[in-house]
């Protein structure tokens, strides 16, 4: 037998007053059973509904006007009708209030918005899976845990031999940067891959993966058949490459029949196997996503030496400690996590006695490999983007926090006004919890509004915040359902925050003495004075974290680098990409310098292999007759070209510079730093000593200065130079340096290089825009940080004015009679002014000492500041302090200004 | 009273109450209107016309033994008073007058106004 629909039955039951409600469900059961028999269950359940929704209008018809005789509570009864009316009265006094109603939501929508946001970004980010993924719950990441630092990269030799002999996976993928373009450091540098040919070339951004990556992901490609099977290292037959939508759309122009065609990379011809689906943005969330998926065994045929990367050993049977890949493992049908581990574990055995001894020399020692069930990010981007949302939550949270102890101290004073109305509703006989009702309701209307605005915010924002993330995961963030779930159950979080007290207050009033002569009680006063307190201390909190940030940023921006990043342009060249061996690499390189150091506006040109933040090479440099002539000291190094530290700024302190005679064929020379240079040979002079590399002997001819190669937020790390004709990379960056006077220099250069070789490309930046980054995410949380910091002292400025005001209205009558007993002026402002001090005060010390407590946590965002910076622990509660007294004095100054005659006559 | 006057509506419910005699009930009444009147109307739009009857002192309710059929539930029953029954015998007095003073067939297809 089919029942009327349930949910239907239970509507019915919450329209209907409790006195009708029998005679009605039953009407309507007779109905049913009526329309079951002549029309069907279909028809029945539909007609049911139809007269459920009916019956509401002819409920709220009988809450306005009344028809059996009244009950006790309110007319009609019915909570349905109880909230109609209820939600319409609250709107009606929002309307009438324009101005505190406009504040309030304003406050609310501020609050609720940036939690709003900081919540788009965490449910992106950290709760939604990653788009079209199949069974994401069966993936895990692969982790090597070593005695001294854990690593996530793998070479390709290790996924191979997982793939072999681990039953536990169905299968395991691969991916990682195109060579050369790791990560972050790719941050300005743009495309690494040249598509194209002729005249229409298209950076790209290229990464590497696993032939089998988009099965074991279960993403269907959007075009094609995806990359042949292959197995075993080794160069393709035919390279291939998986374009992402976004590149197609791009710089393809959505052309389909770029299917038949082959695509050039650095001038190679790869066939297009397919085109990624148009949400898929890879799966690391930490990562830009990619424009191209070469698939690993082609990216030989544009990236010499590739090949090798992916053996075990190296031509002369060294061991290839190359790790460059992030291993994703889909375990089989029920299998779980603790399982497949225990697994590895075994597995990991027989594979350390098959390899063990070149395990160790690439390894180490003790090493496991440990999955995960977070697949797409490594343990330390986690991390790092988990300690930022904390902080911005932390920050969004606080203001949330005031700004409802601001509704709340607003509320209390607007309840005070309202004591006479509840007083009246109740002596005509409406019960506490109906006034109760009423009460919320208000709270809860002005939160839902305040909710639906910050709504709003937070769509404007959480774009803006997510480019702020310390990784651009370049994903979109547009609020979804989540989201405004979320938001409006924080909303009614609110409603409750800020609502309850003065609702309470207000629902339980002695009826009597309310009607007779409003009063005022100490418990409410000090209810109030301790949410201006705990408003202070919090506002205090938050803007000694802002302070501390400005200060860091300060330092950062003024710290010396040992260069100078004005008006240096750096051109980058993968010159092993693009098909040159030492040989061509070496002239393409001379003719180039040729080159531009003709075109007018440069100064000076240089190359070099590495350029500040953008990576780095170390070595464990030996020197005989020093403390590291046995074990090594590990320094990073770097190959430049002669006058390379003329365009780069780095002053020389001792010997010369390179120069063009330092050539293959003459004598082996390096140039050290000062901090190399006394650590290596503390005391003595460097100069005409020896470092050993690749079993050569090398002499130093010059000491520089210390310059910051690896991040502004630290100092200059020991550095060796070796001349680049004497020891070449594949890889190369110009360093030109030039005249102020000429404002776009790209262009003419650039245009110099492709007059040599039209397919090079190269991808130029400013030596000022890599230190910018450096310091990007540090200026925008320092703003955010700031902006939020100040969005909380004007709260907490506004709640201490408004408790204040609200005082000194209440206690007019009070400083009148003071005044006509012969009070005067300034013991009375005196009085009032202390008051809002003692609070202030109170809250000013203890958001002082749980900042002291604190800030500790903000280390790792602090920079050339200690977090407890005395600077800024004791400005900052004195500019609060200061600003709380001005908000003071306003009412206070009202205050003095009574006249006494008036307050008296007033009642 | 403002709302002495009978609406079309009320008079048609009045009608049914009358029909239905010892069984006027919401659905019972809605069913009569359904089957003679040619009129659906939902339970929500009796109930209202009820409710206003009711205030204009033309019917009267009162609530049933509770039934097996209906799950348990009671029943309304409506009457007309006193009032109500002068009413429309007042009502039917004017209409048949004024009927017999029609001495041709209307045409079929409805009258326009």
């Amino acid at each position: 037998m089919s029942a009327p629909p349930r949910l239907a039955v239970w509507a019915l039951r919450w329209i209907c007053a409790p006195e009708t409600r029998s005679e009605v469900e039953g009407d309507l059961e007779e109905a049913f059973a009526g329309w079951l028999a002549s029309s069907g269950a279909a028809f029945a359940r539909r007609r049911y509904w139809k007269e459920v929704a009916l019956l509401a209008r002819w409920r709220m018809a009988r809450a306005s006007t009344g028809s059996r005789p009244p009950r006790s509570g309110s007319p009609g009864g019915g909570r349905l009708a109880d909230l109609f009316m209820d939600v319409r009265y609250a709107l009606r006094r929002l309307v009438q209030n324009p101005g505190s109603s406009g504040v309030a939501i304003l406050i609310l929508s501020i609050g609720l918005g940036g939690n709003a946001m900081v919540f788009t970004l965490v449910d992106r980010v950290f709760l939604d899976p990653p788009p079209l993924v199949h069974e994401p719950e069966r993936l895990v990441g692969l982790d090597w845990v070593m005695a001294k630092g854990d690593g996530v990269d793998f070479g390709y030799y290790d996924m191979e031999f997982y793939r072999e002999h681990a039953e536990t996976f169905e299968d395991i993928l691969a991916y990682g940067g195109f060579p050369g373009t790791r990560g972050r450091s790719t941050a300005g540098g743009g495309g690494e891959v040249t598509v194209g040919r002729g005249e229409a070339l298209q950076p790209a951004l290229a990464w590497v993966v696993s032939e089998n990556y988009f099965q074991v992901l279960g993403v269907p490609l959007a075009l094609g058949a995806g990359f042949t099977e292959r197995r075993g290292a080794g160069m393709a037959a035919e390279p291939e490459v998986v374009i992402s939508d976004r590149f197609w759309r791009r710089s393809l122009d959505r052309d389909p029949m770029v299917m038949d065609r082959p695509l050039y990379l650095n001038g190679v011809a790869f066939r297009l196997a397919g085109i990624a689906p148009e949400t898929f943005r890879g799966i690391n969330p930490g990562e830009p996503p990619p424009d191209l998926y070469i698939s690993i065994l082609s990216a030989s045929a544009i990236s010499m030496g590739f090949d090798g990367a992916l053996r075990r050993f190296d031509e002369d049977g060294q061991p290839n400690a190359s790790r460059f890949l992030r291993l994703v493992a889909r375990l089989r049908p029920g299998m779980d996590l603790e399982g497949a581990q225990a697994r590895m574990d075994v597995l990991q055995r027989s594979w350390e006695t098959a390899f063990g001894e070149w395990a160790k020399t690439v390894y180490g020692e003790s090493y496991r490999v440990r999955l995960r069930s977070e697949f797409r990010m490594a343990p330390y981007e986690a991390r790092q983007l988990r300690s930022y949302l904390v902080f911005v939550w932390f920050v969004v949270g606080s203001v949330f926090l005031i700004g409802c102890t601001n509704l709340a101290i607003l509320l209390l004073a607007s309840a005070s006004g309202r004591e006479r109305e509840m007083g009246i509703r109740a002596a005509l006989g409406a019960g506490r919890s109906r006034l109760l009702a009423q009460l919320v309701t208000e709270s809860l209307v002005l939160s839902a509004l305040g909710g639906a605005s910050g709504l709003g915010l937070a769509w404007l924002g959480a774009g803006a915040l997510s480019a702020t993330l310390p990784m651009n995961g370049g994903m979109t963030f547009t609020p979804d359902a989540t989201v405004a779930a979320f938001a409006f159950l924080l909303a009614g979080g609110a409603a409750v925050l800020f609502g309850t007290a003065p609702a309470w207050r207000l629902s339980r009033l002695e009826l009597v003495t309310t009607l007779h002569r409003p009063g005022h009680s100490r418990t409410r006063a000090l209810f109030r004075g301790a949410l201006v307190m705990g408003q202070t201390a919090l506002s205090i909190l938050l803007l000694i974290g802002g302070g501390l940030m400005a200060r860091s940023l300060q330092q950062a921006r003024n710290v010396d680098l040992g260069f100078d990043p004005d008006r240096r342009l750096i051109l980058s060249l993968w010159l092993e990409n693009h098909g040159y061996d030492e040989a061509r690499g070496r002239a393409l390189l001379s003719r180039a310098l040729d080159r531009f150091a003709a075109v007018p506006g440069v100064r000076h040109v240089s190359v070099c292999h590495r350029v500040p933040f953008l990576g780095s090479n170390t070595w464990n440099f030996t020197a005989p007759g020093t403390e590291y002539a046995e074990k090594g000291l590990r320094t990073g190094f770097n190959m430049v070209g002669p006058g390379y530290f003329d365009a780069m700024g780095i002053g020389i302190v001792a010997g010369r510079s390179f120069t063009a005679d330092d050539g293959p064929s003459s004598a082996r020379v390096a140039m050290v730093n000062q901090v190399m240079a006394e650590r290596m040979w503390p005391g003595q002079n460097p100069l005409g000593r020896t470092l050993d590399l690749l079993d050569q002997s090398w002499t130093v001819v010059g000491v520089t200065e210390g310059a910051v190669y690896y991040s502004v937020r630290e100092a200059p790390r020991g550095q060796v130079y070796f001349p680049f004709l004497q020891l070449y990379a594949g890889r190369m960056n110009f360093i030109v340096s030039t005249d102020p006077s000429i404002a776009a220099m790209a262009g003419p250069l650039e245009a110099a290089l492709r007059e040599i070789d039209p397919t090079l490309s190269i991808a130029p930046m400013t030596l000022r825009g890599l230190v910018d980054a450096q310091l990007a995410d540090f200026r925008v949380w320092t703003a955010f940080a700031g902006i939020y910091a100040g969005i909380a002292f004007v709260l907490a400025l506004v709640g201490l004015y408004g408790v204040q005001s609200f005082l000194v209205s209440r206690r007019t009558r009070e400083i009148g009679i003071r005044i006509a007993l012969g009070a005067d002026t300034r013991s009375v402002l005196g009085q009032v002014v202390r008051s809002g001090l003692v609070m202030a005060g109170t809250g000013a010390v203890v958001g002082t000492a749980a900042a002291l407590a604190t800030t500790r946590l903000m280390r790792g965002l602090l920079f050339g500041v200690a977090p407890n910076d005395p600077l800024v622990f004791v400005t900052v509660p004195l500019l609060l302090l200061a600003a709380c007294l001005a908000a003071s004095l306003v009412p206070a100054l009202r205050a003095s200004a009574v006249n006494p005659v008036d307050t008296l006559r007033l009642e | 009273m403002g709302e002495s006057r009978l609406r079309e509506f009320e008079e048609m419910v009045l009608l049914a109450v009358l029909v239905a005699d010892s069984e006027a009930y919401g659905v019972a009444l809605q069913r009569i209107l359904a089957e003679q009147a040619g009129r659906e109307v939902s339970l929500g739009a009796i109930y209202t016309a009820l409710d206003r009857l009711t205030r204009k002192g033309l019917v009267r309710s009162e609530l049933g033994e509770p039934t097996a059929i209906r799950g348990g539930r009671r029943k309304r029953h409506y009457r007309l008073t006193p009032t109500g029954l002068s009413e429309m015998r007042a009502l039917r007095r004017i209409r048949e007058g004024m009927w017999k003073q029609v001495a041709r067939e209307l045409p079929e297809g409805g009258t326009k106004q």
